[in-house]
């Protein structure tokens, strides 16, 4: 029904309920910068959802927003039912844990080794047995193609074997949604290949809706169930990938091209 | 003139928003204690860091207090035949004002330069948002296992400083001036009372309480990369350390009423 729509579909009930996530109106001014100018998408239970958009756009600083860790100065965020600006850092914390992220600079713990850093979210979900948290800790490694480095410090690590640890943690839990901001930025190609399929099989395998933001259009075209394009503070656009490629707008085309033409420079 | 008149309220809105926000902070960490799950092994290793790893700083810092302190003080009575007052008059200075205070600035510089610079470069790697993107309250994780393992130390450690100092004037003043011991001791207990003990340490735990909260503010509140958090540490530094000796003032004044000087 919605799936193609080029205009997100008025605001009701109906798509509030419907939605994992549910976002209206939501602005954001930081500093002197109005970075969103009133950004309205739905996020559906165990999707896929890429969010493309040009550097600097706004997209770290709207996942951010998702799970509470930036608050809209207007419009709303819905997660599964409850207002998140309802409620407070302590009310939150139960609905974060609901969520896996992954972080543009991958914000690993420097005190602690790979191994505790992907044990944290295990800790704090109540896990108590050394044996079970090791194994569902080198599994999540070797998920990402990293098991053996367990002792290693952050610091030591390269930039993607950072992000990579970053995903380790975040998917560990198993949480039912996934926020990956730039999972694969700094990989070579088959270890990208082999993020998009972990971030696919996620999907499939547990049901986990996932919100990706990549500038990356081959993995954004494979994993994509639905491509958002954020621009200058709003939804330009959303909908299938073939949509997104297909989009009358010049700035998407120009985007999808990878040209910098007149449509581009802002 | 507008102009300084602009500055000087700019300085001061941001004086009165430092104070009032490490006063919350204090405020959420007390919530946090109650409403957040207590991390008995952060508190330890903190306790480690904080009570254990300070010591030589704090020994050192009570030893020459005490050895000066005796000294100048035995230059100025033997003038008028009163050295046999040197040990009361060190133990007194060590116990009400010279243990708290001096160990206060060391642990403020050692301890709360730490503690603002680590928090500071977690909040800028995004660290902090990690933590609370996992559910973490930062409070809870960060502040109050610092806090608790501070209000341990700070008394034990200025305990110490006093001994310390004490032994180093009996040194000074029995072995190398040759005050007569007897009367180094016996106007030494004579005059110290236990309430000048407890004075020491409630100023301790007070000024340990203020770094803690001092250099945690700071930490949280840094931004701008590296520079922003060289600049929280700073600050952390000169804040909890000017805080100490405007708050000693008024301990002073107050543990006076509580325990007048007879
Ligand atoms: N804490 C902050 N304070 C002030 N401005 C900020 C802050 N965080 C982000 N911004 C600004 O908001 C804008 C959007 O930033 P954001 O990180 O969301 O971009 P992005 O779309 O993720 O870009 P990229 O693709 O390069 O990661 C930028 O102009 C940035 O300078
Ligand atoms: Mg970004």
């Amino acid at each position: 029904m919605i799936e193609g729509a080029t205009q997100p579909p008025p605001a009701s009930l109906d798509a509030s309920k419907e939605a994992l996530i549910f976002i209206r109106g939501v602005q954001k001014t930081l500093g002197s910068q109005k970075v969103l100018r009133g950004v309205d998408l739905e996020i559906r239970k165990g999707e896929t959802l890429v969010i493309l958009g040009r550097s600097g756009g706004g997209k770290s600083v709207l996942l951010k927003m998702l799970i509470g860790l930036m608050s809209p100065d207007e419009g709303t965020i819905i997660f599964d039912g409850t207002n998140l600006s309802d409620l407070n850092e302590r009310e939150l914390a139960p609905v974060r844990r609901r969520f896996g992220m992954l972080f543009q600079g991958a914000a690993l713990f420097d005190s602690l080794d790979v191994a505790a850093n992907i044990a944290f979210p295990l800790r704090e979900a109540g896990e108590r047995n050394p044996e079970v948290i090791e194994k569902k800790v080198r599994e999540a490694l070797a998920l990402v193609g990293l098991d053996g480095q367990q002792k290693k410090m952050p610091v030591n690590l390269s930039g993607g074997m950072r992000k990579r640890v970053g995903l380790a943690r975040a998917i560990v839990t198993r949480p039912e949604c996934i926020l990956y901001d730039e999972p694969t930025a700094g990989l070579d190609p088959i270890s990208t290949d082999g993020i998009d399929r972990l971030i696919k099989d996620l999907q499939n395998r547990f049901h986990v809706t996932s919100i990706v933001i990549t500038h990356d259009l081959g993995s954004a075209w494979k994993i994509a169930d639905r491509v958002a394009f954020l621009h200058q503070g709003r939804i330009l656009e959303v909908g299938l990938p073939s949509d997104i490629c297909g989009a009358k707008n010049p700035l998407i085309q120009d985007f999808v091209a990878g040209r910098c033409g007149e449509h581009s420079l802002v | 003139m507008r102009n300084l008149a602009a500055r000087l309220g700019k300085r001061f809105v941001a004086f009165a928003s430092g104070t009032g926000g490490t006063i919350l902070l204090g405020a959420e960490a007390l919530e946090a204690l109650f409403a957040g799950r207590p991390r008995w092994g952060l508190f330890l290793q903190h306790i480690l860091d904080i009570g254990w790893r300070s010591q030589l700083v704090v020994l050192v810092t009570g030893a020459f207090t005490g050895a000066v302190f005796a000294a100048q003080t035995f230059f100025q009575f033997n003038k008028v035949g009163m050295e046999s007052a040197v040990g009361a008059i060190v133990s007194i200075a060590m116990c009400r004002e010279l243990g708290p205070v001096l160990s206060g600035l060391m642990v403020a510089g050692r301890v709360g330069a730490a503690m603002s610079a680590e928090i500071g470069t977690m909040k800028v790697t995004e660290q902090i948002d990690a933590l609370r993107a996992m559910g973490v309250n930062p409070v809870d994780y960060l502040v109050v296992p610092r806090a608790l393992a501070m209000m341990i130390s700070m008394p034990l450690l200025v305990a110490e400083c006093i001994a310390v100092g004490i032994l180093a004037g009996y040194f000074v003043g029995v072995d190398l001036l040759r005050i007569p011991g007897a009367y180094f001791v016996n106007n030494m207990l004579h005059f110290t009372s236990w309430t000048d003990v407890v004075t020491g340490c409630v100023k301790g735990l007070v000024f340990g309480v203020l770094i803690v909260f001092v250099a945690c503010k700071q930490g949280l509140d840094a931004k701008d990369g590296a520079v922003g958090v060289g600049r929280a540490t700073t600050e952390a530094v000169v804040v909890s350390s000017l805080i100490i000796l405007i708050a000693n003032f008024f301990l002073t004044m107050g543990l006076n009423i509580i325990f007048p000087v007879l």
